[in-house]
């Protein structure tokens, strides 16, 4: 009878264990689950509160498992895991888990769990490879070895069956001597070890795993020895299901990962392809099969590379990106050719070859591929993209800059240019103007230099400010940049900042001899004048 | 110019503001305020604090309130308004539209409408906020001014500068919004602080409230701080003076003071034809006549008429009837209460059944009463059993209503965990840090060492903020957080308590509370009665029930008096259960003062605790009683003091009483004093009096140390006050429960056992004792236990002790009701029969599995859990036929009984003991526990020599008074060990000391005055020893 032949692994939840570390205990729901040497060592255990922990141990750095970062790394080391054999399965630890028990309330002591029962593991189908790579013992040490380069400790077991496999990783048995070289098994010392497992350690559901430890069932065998249907009565057919898929007398079909999705075409040209033009035909080719592989995908795209192969082996990179999701042929191909016709061709083109890496569900993207835009602003901002999109592809993105409004009281902190991102621009909101007349009823409620405020002092900014705040001199009580300065409104006065850099300023609104509006700031702290800018 | 704040809101707008009432007072009064008006929003919470404050600097306080109104027309702009209280109408106006809001909202929350006004607001003046003229705000402004057009105006449009580069705008904004609506302006600041300085705590406070980090917040901050109590000078360059003036013009219409409020008992309690007087007395002579059968004794005839006389006097009727009123529906239900407190000590109340403390039996207790000097309202505290106090709470909702009767508040303040949280999340301090930072401030440290944990937390982090923290996390210590409900502090009036103060919800459904703490009410002079809740109550009850059930007639008032069997017991140390006494401190207390009278217990009580032990009191009480040390007085009066304690102070009355006889404090200063030690945490209030006492004292020939020590005392007092009236009354609780300890023991467990979680010890701890004490102790068995403990009468052994199926873990009082209802009409036949006929659910019969309860049913723990899980789930159509049968349920398969071990983990797991071997038991067999001495051999050891001990982990405690040790209990199959651990071991065995469930140390054993303790000097933890056991330790601040 052909045996399978698997490997399971246990990641690591995160970093590395380098030698001196800082104690660190990696938590879920506040409870340790697990803890690296310095820690254990301070006394910190699994199963421990979080303040507990950190009681016992002054400087524990306590970190939170992260379940979607897990699923990530599982999943890119499944990928790599791919180099060995087609058959890799994610393993995350739920494969039985009951759910017509609830969980006990009130416990009155936490169980102690198992090593790692809950650990996520990969399994690797290896009966079929063992051939290729030249027996066991040279397969695990590759194996080994894309562990270290990907930075990930874990374990390696052997077995069976993929749930033994992985019960055996999970509890840290030692399998390569259960397995000749060649994959043949010892099946009396994988049996001897599977019975040797304890109850606590094989990843149970915790009501299960209480009733059997309250019926005196401490390990594996005290469970396998039992008839079938009396089990089934008490714990039911999906327990049944589970314990013959670990001993192998069920089959355990699982879904492999599926190597990831990418799209790369290329188009070889015998004689070289000498002028931009004649390249023009060939792109449009490939975008048209790229757009059809997208349709059938439902997915939509912002970032494509073009690579140019030259007859004298050098290679251009061309990189498109779009600041929405993509999906049109005629779009991407405008983008390419602006990008196309600013780059010299050292040689003539002997490959061109269209790549992309990364997609957008379709549902995702926006939909504006109706008829007609659903409204004006929508339209608008539609072509406001592609403007954007396209001054990009001309001037390179390092030349394009966005000026976005920041929630701040401090002036220079309250509008910032970053790089653009995608996506579409920020309405700026407009200030509205409040008109002021002023009556001369009641003036004894009114403001002493109620006369200046008619021009209409609503808050002042200007919307040129220089750089950095020029330094003002004083002559007396004259201010003087450039020429006399001359406080006709404030102040406004800003306090803030206290948790990073202080800003404590008086501002005023001057009039410069020049006949030009400054708007000057007395720095509190400094006891100086400056100007911050000039109103248009 | 003169000016009068009218808008200004305190701390007590939780989070929306950064200055204590007290603290804008002083300002206001600093900046030569003609008037300030405190206007927390929708909350008049802080203004007893603002007053006591304005009164002592004579400034005028205004009260008021902030509302954001609804305007159902506008539902985006509310209506933002002052109302200011002009007079003691309108005052009551305020509250009740206050309460208005307040209770039809959730915990917190208000909500109040533009047309609230119209029903509920006559006389208040009103300050109108609006932000700009727009038709929204000439809208609402007309209907303002038709709600407020009555009489002479009442309604002003208010105007503040703010230096937000807006001032001008607004300025003229709003002058021409008053043209329109031809309504006169003012000037207000809306201040959020005292001063300027507190702009960044402002912020944090925001950055809590919108739970974002400040540096997130932009612009939703203040721009400035210019939202505190401005000088005078600083205003008059804001606004002109007209505006000005007209603050004062506003200020000086609202007349009314705080002080004008009067509290006024309910009436309903006296019958028609009778004044309160006639009615007190008659019913204290009905009650003397029942407490002395054969004529009342005469001095107590001549106390009773020295305190009637005082009552009336002071005029207290009403409170006193209020309180036998309750005291005797309660009675009537069979609910057992006590009063205690310095008024329940009196003859009166003796009478009035309101204590059982006898006048008779310690007239030293009773020279204390109420006094006219004393500016002090009467104090009675009424405990009830803890189980049924909710029906006196309801009983005294019905009586007076809703209107009249509500809890005091409970203001919930910032304290050094809650402080460091809430500021390092606002400081947007990574949660991780913040949490470690607060749980690294352990159970026994103080927010001095804040500094040091934030270093060692993190290192790397940037001292500046670290700073900021810090001086943030300093700040906003003592800030009041929210209101929330006062254990049982009833206030009942006459008029709905609404118009005095306003009334809110609390958190819990169908309780309403005032926004006053007990502070605030003592300082109105509103009297409050405390319902307390107290397990020992229910205990006694429960065991005096048990015993009359056992054909003993008995009950609490008949407990014989000073019963020497029971203060021999209490003289050994033996006082498990014990109200009170039965903390390891008190335990080693009592065979070195060993109690041989009732006053003595009251000594007892008093003793350990902060006061006495800080004051340094304890040994040279101790040294006199046992006559090794002379008692003498430095002075007649100082004997007329301390005479009942040989001339030592322990009690709190004492040593107010010490100020004014030896320092020569005033009546009112030692009143201060009082009040002060009730509030030392909050504002280190006492250390005014410091100078005083010590310069009073020497000048009065004391020496130095003798007054440091009463000064220390008195900061002991302010931590734990306990004065002797409670003392006192705690005392007969005391005697009562060691009474019944000591004559019967299996009662006295049972009760205790079946009114848990109360005191001290978990019932595996009261049944060892209880057995230690020849009690017997059955297990729970379905065929024999009620859901509660039950005693058993077997013919010559007496009463056995049956536990209940409450004992057992998961299975809850519905279920026992089932079972034994089912068991009634015929006994189970194995467990299908139980688990259908009980209608139990697979968990439940589980549990009664893991128990050990179905013995009969099946051979044991492990062959039980196998055949109860092969049940099916319980179904309504229960057919006998199916009725299986033991080896059905077995499938054939027989299963090796668990080991003894294994069964013991089992019994503690399901019911937190065991009635086998005590699991130090199993272990003594091997090494190393065999070479340890047991707990019941310690005492035998020479004082001073070598000891090793082992058991299980049972207290850890640090109490405050004990600079840092701590002590641990050890129990073992003997009884219990008693640790000492110094400081420095702890720092060395951290880890054992915080974790370890079962212990193995090595010390010396130290016996003095009959108590042993070891000196602990090594540790071990040797908790895998038996691995997965887990009573479960208690720990004690």
């Amino acid at each position: 009878m052909p045996l399978d032949l698997w490997d399971a692994r246990a990641t690591a939840t995160a970093g590395t264990d380098d030698a001196p570390a800082p104690p660190l205990a990696v938590t879920r729901q506040r409870r340790v689950c697990r803890a690296n040497a310095a820690a254990r060592a301070a006394g910190v255990q699994p199963g421990m509160s979080a303040a507990t922990a950190a009681a016992l141990c002054g400087g524990l750095v306590l970190r939170e498992r992260r379940p979607e970062q897990e699923a990530q790394r599982l999943a890119q080391l499944a990928q790599g895991a791919l180099a060995f054999t087609p058959q890799v399965c994610i393993d995350t630890g739920e494969a039985f888990a009951r759910t017509t028990d609830a969980p006990a309330p009130g416990k009155r002591s936490p169980r102690q769990p198992a090593p790692f029962p809950d650990a996520p593991t990969l399994l690797l189908e290896i009966g079929g490879c063992l051939r290729l790579f030249r027996g066991l013992a040279a397969l695990q040490r590759r194996v080994q070895r894309f562990l270290r380069r990907e930075r990930a400790s874990a374990r390696l077991a052997c077995a069976h069956t993929p749930l033994a496999a992985r019960l055996f990783a999970v509890n840290g048995v030692a399998t390569p001597h259960f397995f000749t070289d060649d994959g043949q098994p010892d099946a009396r010392a994988l049996h001897a070890a599977l019975g040797a497992l304890p109850v606590a350690g094989l990843g149970l559901d915790t009501r299960t795993e209480e009733s059997l430890m309250t019926m005196g069932f401490r390990q594996f065998s005290d469970i396998a020895a039992l008839p079938r249907p009396a089990l089934g009565r008490r714990f039911g057919q999906e327990f049944i299901g589970w314990l013959d898929r670990v001993t192998g007398t069920r089959e355990d079909p699982r879904t492999p990962v599926a190597p990831e999705t990418f799209f790369v075409r290329e188009v070889n040209f015998l004689d070289g392809i000498v002028h931009h033009e004649g390249l023009a035909f060939p792109m449009q080719r490939l975008l048209g099969e790229f757009t059809r592989f997208l349709r059938q995908r439902q997915f939509a795209t912002q970032q494509l590379t073009w690579r140019l192969t030259h007859v004298d082996g050098s290679a251009q990179e061309i990189a498109i990106h779009c600041t929405r999701p993509e999906t049109a042929p005629a779009a991407l191909l405008a983008l390419t050719r602006v990008r196309l016709e600013a780059i010299r061709l050292p040689a003539p083109v002997e490959t061109l070859r269209l790549a992309c890496r990364q997609f957008v569900p379709l549902a995702a993207a926006p939909a504006h591929a109706g008829l007609f835009p659903a409204s004006e602003a929508a339209a608008n901002e539609a072509g406001l993209d592609s403007l954007v999109d396209r001054l990009r592809a001309r001037l390179g993105d390092a030349h394009c800059r966005e000026f976005t409004a920041v929630d701040s009281w401090q002036p220079e902190a309250a509008q910032a240019v970053a790089a653009r991102a995608p996506g579409g621009l920020r309405q700026g909101t407009e200030a509205t103007r409040v008109r002021v007349t002023v009556k001369q009823e009641h003036a004894d409620y009114l403001p002493s230099h109620a006369h200046l405020a008619a021009a209409g002092s609503e808050r002042a900014r200007p919307l040129w400010l220089l750089r950095e705040p020029a330094r003002v001199h004083r002559d007396g009580a004259q201010l003087l940049w450039n020429g006399r300065l001359e406080i006709i409104d404030g102040p406004e006065r800003i306090d803030t900042g206290w948790w990073a850099q202080p800003v404590q300023r008086d501002y005023f609104v001057a009039r410069h001899e020049a006949g030009t509006l400054c708007w000057v700031f007395h720095d509190h702290a400094r006891g100086e004048w400056f100007v911050q800018g000039v109103f248009g | 110019m003169p000016y009068a704040e009218l808008c200004c809101q305190s701390n007590y707008s939780f989070l929306c503001a950064a200055s204590h009432p007290e603290e804008l007072v002083e300002r206001a009064a600093a900046c030569h305020y003609r008037a300030l008006a405190l206007t927390d929003e929708c909350s008049l919470a802080g203004i007893v604090k603002a007053h006591l404050a304005a009164k002592a600097r004579g400034l005028q306080l205004i009260a008021g309130s902030l509302f954001h109104l609804e305007d159902p027309a506008h539902p985006e702009h509310p209506v933002r308004l002052v109302l200011l209280a002009p007079t003691r109408s309108a005052y009551a106006e305020l509250a009740t539209f206050i309460t208005r809001g307040r209770r039809r909202s959730p915990k917190g929350e208000y909500r109040l409408a533009l047309r609230d006004l119209e029903r509920l607001v006559r006389e208040c003046l009103a300050l109108w906020l609006p932000d700009d003229d727009s038709d929204v705000t000439r809208a609402q402004g007309a209907a303002l001014r038709a709600l407020f057009s009555a009489g002479a105006p009442r309604l002003w449009l208010a105007l503040t500068a703010l230096r937000d580069g807006n001032d001008t705008r607004r300025h003229l904004a709003l002058h021409a919004l008053a043209l329109h609506l031809q309504l006169p302006m003012c000037a207000t600041g809306q201040a959020l602080m005292h001063e300027r300085a507190r702009k960044p705590l402002l912020d944090v406070l925001t950055a809590i409230r919108l739970n974002t980090p400040v540096q997130q917040l932009g612009t939703r901050l203040q721009a400035n701080g210019e939202r505190h109590l401005r000088t005078l000078h600083e205003l008059q360059r804001l606004y002109p003076p007209a505006l000005l003036e007209e603050s004062t013009q506003i200020a000086a219409r609202c007349t009314f003071s705080l002080d004008e409020l009067r509290y006024e008992y309910p009436e309903e309690l006296v019958p028609a034809g009778m004044t309160a007087t006639q009615y007190l007395r008659a019913l204290t002579e009905t009650g003397a006549r029942t407490r002395w059968p054969q004529g009342t004794p005469a001095p107590v005839q001549a106390q009773i008429a020295h305190e009637l006389a005082l009552i009336a006097d002071l005029r207290y009727e009403y409170y006193f009837l209020t309180v036998h009123d309750v005291v005797s529906w309660a009675k009537a239900q069979q609910i057992l209460c006590q009063g205690r407190g310095s008024a329940a000590n009196s003859a009166v109340c003796f009478c009035l059944g309101i204590t059982e403390v006898d006048p008779a039996r310690s007239e030293l207790l009773f020279e204390r009463f109420l006094s006219r000097e004393r500016n002090e309202p009467p104090d009675i505290d009424v405990d009830f059993e803890h189980e049924r106090r909710e029906e006196v709470i309801q009983y005294i909702y019905r009586k007076y209503t809703r209107e009249h009767a509500a809890l005091a508040a409970t203001v919930i303040a910032y304290r050094p965990k809650s402080a460091v949280r809430d500021v390092g999340k606002a400081l947007g301090f990574d949660s991780d840090l913040v949490e470690h930072l607060a749980r690294s401030l352990g159970w026994w440290e103080s927010a001095a060492s804040l500094q040091a944990r934030f270093r060692e937390a993190a290192p790397q982090a940037n001292g500046r903020l670290a700073q900021l923290f810090l001086q943030r996390a300093q700040e906003i210590l003592g800030f009041p957080r929210h209101l929330s409900q006062h254990v049982g502090g009833f206030v009942i009036t006459r008029a709905p308590v609404s118009t005095l103060v306003p009334v809110e919800n609390a958190a819990m459904p169908e309780r309403s509370i005032i926004q006053w703490d007990k502070d605030d009410l003592e300082a109105m002079g509103l009297l409050k009665i405390d319902v307390l809740a107290l397990g020992m109550l229910t205990a006694i009850r429960k065991t005096i029930a048990l015993v009359n059930a056992g054909g003993t007639p008995l009950a609490f008032s008949r407990i014989p008096a000073e019963d020497p069997d029971t203060y021999a017991m209490l003289q050994r140390g033996d006082s498990i259960g014990v109200f009170q006494v039965e903390s390891r401190a008190q335990m080693a207390m009592l065979p070195r003062l060993k109690p041989q009278t009732f006053y003595d217990l009251v000594v007892q009580v008093a003793i350990v605790r902060p006061g006495p032990i800080q004051g340094g009191m304890v040994h040279p009480y101790l040294r006199r009683r046992a006559g090794e040390e002379a008692v003498d007085y430095p002075s007649a009066a100082v004997r007329g003091v301390l005479e009942r304690t040989l001339g030592v102070p322990i009690f709190q009355e004492q040593v107010i009483k010490l100020c004014s006889v030896a320092a020569g404090f005033t009546p009112g200063e030692a009143d201060q004093l009082r009040r002060a030690m009730g509030r030392w945490k909050k504002t280190g209030e006492l250390e005014q009096f410091r100078g005083k006492l010590i310069d009073g004292m020497r000048a009065n020939g004391y020496t130095q140390d003798y007054a440091e020590r009463i000064f220390r005392q008195i900061e002991g007092f302010g931590e734990y006050g306990f004065p002797e009236s409670h003392a006192a009354s705690f005392a007969l609780l005391v005697y009562v429960s060691a009474w019944l300890k000591r004559h019967h023991p299996a009662a006295f467990c049972c009760g205790l056992l079946n009114s848990l979680p109360m005191g001290f010890y978990s019932p595996s701890q009261l049944v060892q004792d209880a057995r230690r004490h020849g009690v017997t102790v059955r297990p729970v068995d379905v065929d024999h236990s009620d859901r509660d403990c039950t005693l058993e009468i077997d013919g010559e052994s007496g009463a056995a002790l049956r536990l209940g199926l409450r004992q057992v873990e998961g299975f809850g009082a519905d279920a026992a009701g089932r079972l034994v209802a089912a068991r009634a009409q015929a006994p189970f036949a194995n467990l299908q029969d139980l688990k259908t006929r009980a209608q139990l659910d697979r968990a439940q019969l589980a549990a009664l599995v893991a128990a050990n309860a179905v013995t009969r049913l099946s051979a044991h723990r492990r062959q039980g859990h196998w055949e109860a899980r092969a049940i099916e789930e319980y179904k309504p159509l229960y057919d006998a036929a199916e009725r299986a049968d033991s080896t059905q349920l077995a499938d054939g398969i027989r299963l090796a009984p668990p080991g003894e071990c294994e069964d013991l983990l089992a019994d503690y797991a399901s019911t937190g003991l065991t009635l086998n071997r005590h699991p130090m038991a199993l272990l003594r067999e091997r090494a190393p526990f065999n070479r340890c001495t047991r707990a019941i051999d310690v005492a035998k050891v020479r004082s001073g020599s070598f000891v090793q001990v082992a058991g299980v982990v049972t207290h850890r405690q640090r109490p405050g008074t004990a600079s840092g040790v701590l002590f641990m209990t050890l129990e073992d199959e003997t009884g219990n060990s008693n640790l000492v651990v110094w400081n420095a071991t702890q720092q060395h065995f951290r880890r054992e000391v915080l974790n370890a469930r079962l212990l193995l140390v090595k010390g010396i054993a130290e016996t003095k005055d009959n108590v042993t303790h070891v000196i602990a000097g090594h540790f071990t933890d040797v908790s895998d020893a038996l691995a997965g056991f887990a009573p479960g330790s208690r720990d004690f601040r």
